[in-house]
């Protein structure tokens, strides 16, 4: 996501909410904040399901 | 898959079928947040405007993280054909903007939200408030208001204050303490709706009774409010922009005026013909109060200026016994302002309900249980807004609130008197095929016109005339309260009402001119009269006091616009009639000029008693 020019908070945000809809999970804000890449988020939803 | 019709679509700028495609996606239930994002991720790519779809361009002045709202909004606003483009103030910015409103301006709002939360309004006191905090955050809501109405002037959203988040530490007993943050939020919300209910500039958004309707539990996620700053969950959002927009939907579309009913398992449960009067159910038990309900919803309509129709397949006579003998019949054969009831089909019978109330079908919603009479009515007749009544009676209940355009800001006094005139038509055309001149008809009406200038109290009146008026229409010009404002300010606005003796219509003509900046001329920028007032000659009667009051102020030269729409031919010549001489002539738009040579006295003026007021 660093690698991302138009990525900002709004845009975490978004797949935060859309991820932990698609999934019926609940990020902590500890572990939303630690993601930073498509694998960080596959772990940690990989982790929860 | 949807994301690849719709990359498609996007990818050869086909706005207009990428919007479609989406919308019809959200008709069908509220998609998942993804895919609301990926539709709205395409709106800075959207030109300025979408073939069939309005822009309404809106403003959020707020004190929470509402970007995550954006998209679902934009879905929403869709479901009514309005595309919406987002402005977000920044961060808890609210004085700033309204004293100092060219930022705000710059923006082309066509409306501006004003969302404060309420736990932040109350701040830290909110634990233990003064007893006066309520009033500090009225009076903060009033300056706030009034200095954007002044410096910005536009439409204005204020949504009031929804239930709070947590409460289990504010105050154990907060039931019986006046001054807990409990009580004084809904004093707040009182006094909001007090203040600013129905009101032609200020609208309020009861996200009170959208989070109650959820579940305070539900609609907030503490999470997300700690992590981002936004407080309302992901799931609830859907249903926050669905109210929301309800409100730019009843300031921006056309409204729907009549409502066509089926009969049988629609206003009743059971088919009359088969289960005959004794078996069919409506009444006070259950499933019959389900119906029971709906019809007393239609009976509420009724009061707010909609009509109601009927259009079912039953024997006329047996159908209107049942209504009419029924005791458990809330809306009898008088509720009705039309109705075909025969075996005929659907379609022509619509078609007919819309020529005989003179109305058109782009403002009829159609309810009908039958999936095949209403994908029948959705193919043939698209203006018609089709709605699929529900075959369980327990769903009855949700889809009297999921009927779309049904919302009015504001009643006003003509809406109420708008079934009564219809009524009194059907009496009026008997007397007319009595009548063989139409001298003599008129006066048998003994009309009475009243027309005023410069008629501030109804302003509301005027701008719904110029919304909603299509026939009689001679430049479709539509405006805004705060138009009209400047008409009254710096132009003319003559208001005429009708009365005859059978009913009052209430005001069914308006004239709005402004003069020429050579100061010797004026220009008739709009000329109406609702389709209500057709046929007795009024139009022409209006045309002749409004010219010589501009003669009499000083105008020389008289200057009228016919614009060419696709409902207003019967005015291409009206002006003509009216003595004026084309300036300018073509297909799509006509100029007529009248040099103003001293008053004369018009010998069918005598056919109506006209009052003047304010001139």
């Amino acid at each position: 996501m660093e690698t991302v020019d138009a990525w900002d908070s709004v845009a975490h945000i978004s797949l935060i909410l859309a991820v932990e809809q698609e999934f019926r999970i609940a990020l902590t804000p500890e572990e939303a904040s630690l993601v930073g890449s498509f694998s960080d988020m596959l772990d940690v939803v990989a982790g929860k399901l | 898959m949807m994301d690849a019709e719709l990359a498609q679509l996007a990818g050869s700028g086909r706005w207009a079928e990428y919007l479609d495609r989406f919308r019809a996606t959200v008709e069908e239930g509220d998609p998942p947040f993804a895919v609301v994002n990926y539709a709205y991720r395409m709106v800075e790519e959207f030109p300025a405007e979408v073939e069939n779809y309005r822009t309404v361009r809106i403003g959020l002045l707020r004190d929470v993280t509402v970007e995550p709202w954006l998209p679902a909004l934009f879905a929403a606003m869709l479901r009514h054909g309005l595309l919406a483009r987002f402005w977000v103030g920044d961060f808890d910015v609210f004085e700033a903007y309204a004293m100092d409103p060219d930022e705000v301006k710059s923006q082309n709002l066509d409306i501006l939200w004003l969302f404060m939360h309420g736990s932040h309004l109350a701040g830290d006191s909110r634990m233990s408030p003064p007893p006066d905090l309520e009033a500090r955050i009225v009076a903060r809501l009033e300056s706030l208001i009034a200095a954007l109405s002044d410096g910005w002037g536009g439409q204005l959203i204020v949504s009031n204050l929804a239930p709070p988040e947590r409460w289990e530490y504010l105050m154990p007993l907060s039931g019986q303490d006046r001054s807990s943050w409990l009580q004084q939020r809904r004093s707040i919300n009182l006094e909001i709706v007090n203040r600013w209910g129905p009101s032609p500039r200020v609208h309020i958004f009861d996200l009170d009774d959208a989070v109650s309707h959820f579940g305070v539990r539900q609609a907030y996620d503490e999470r997300m409010y700690q992590m981002s700053g936004t407080p309302f969950a992901v799931d609830f959002l859907p249903v926050l922009a669905r109210r929301f927009a309800e409100i730019p939907a009843a300031l921006f579309n056309a409204p729907r005026k009549c409502l066509v009913l089926d009969l049988d398992n629609t206003l009743w449960g059971g088919v009359l013909g088969e289960d005959g009067p004794e078996g069919v159910l409506v009444g006070t038990t259950y499933p019959g109060t389900a119906y029971r309900e709906f019809q007393l919803f239609l009976k509420v309509l009724s009061t707010k200026g909609f009509l109601l129709a009927l259009n079912s397949k039953n024997n006329e006579e047996d159908a209107v016994a049942f209504i009419e003998g029924s005791p458990d019949m809330v809306l009898k054969m008088d509720d009705f302002a039309a109705f075909r009831i025969n075996w005929r089909d659907k379609v022509a019978n619509l078609k007919e309900l819309a020529a005989e109330l003179n109305i058109g079908l782009d403002s009829m919603i159609f309810i009908d249980d039958s999936a095949v009479e209403c994908d029948l009515v959705a193919t043939l007749l698209p203006e018609v807004q089709v709605e699929r009544f529900p075959e369980h009676p327990l769903d009855i209940f949700s889809f009297i609130t999921s009927i779309k355009n049904v919302g009015r800001l504001w009643v006003t006094e003509d809406d109420r008197k708008r079934i009564a005139s219809y009524k009194a038509n059907a009496q009026r055309e008997r007397l007319r095929r009595e009548s063989t001149d139409l001298r003599d008809f008129i006066r048998s009406l003994d009309i009475r016109l009243t027309v005023t200038r410069q008629d501030s109290a109804a302003i509301q009146r005027v701008s719904q005339l110029t919304q909603r008026t299509n026939q009689f229409n001679l430049t479709t010009r539509r405006y805004g309260v705060e138009e009209i404002e400047t008409f009254l300010r710096d132009g003319g606005v003559y208001t005429m009402r009708m009365e005859d003796r059978f009913t009052d219509y209430g005001i069914i003509g308006l004239v709005l001119t402004k003069g020429r900046p050579d100061g010797v001329s004026s220009e008739i920028d709009t000329f109406l009269i609702s389709c209500r007032a057709f046929g007795r000659d009024v139009e022409n009667a209006l045309l002749r006091i409004v010219v010589r009051d501009l003669g009499e102020r000083g105008a020389q030269r008289i200057w009228a616009r016919y614009a060419a729409t696709p409902k207003n031919a019967m005015t291409r010549d009206f002006y003509l009639t009216g003595g004026f001489r084309v300036a300018e002539d073509g297909e799509d738009e006509r100029v007529f000029e009248l040099d103003w040579s001293g008053r004369t006295d018009h010998p069918d003026d005598a056919l109506y008693h006209i009052q003047r007021v304010g001139f």
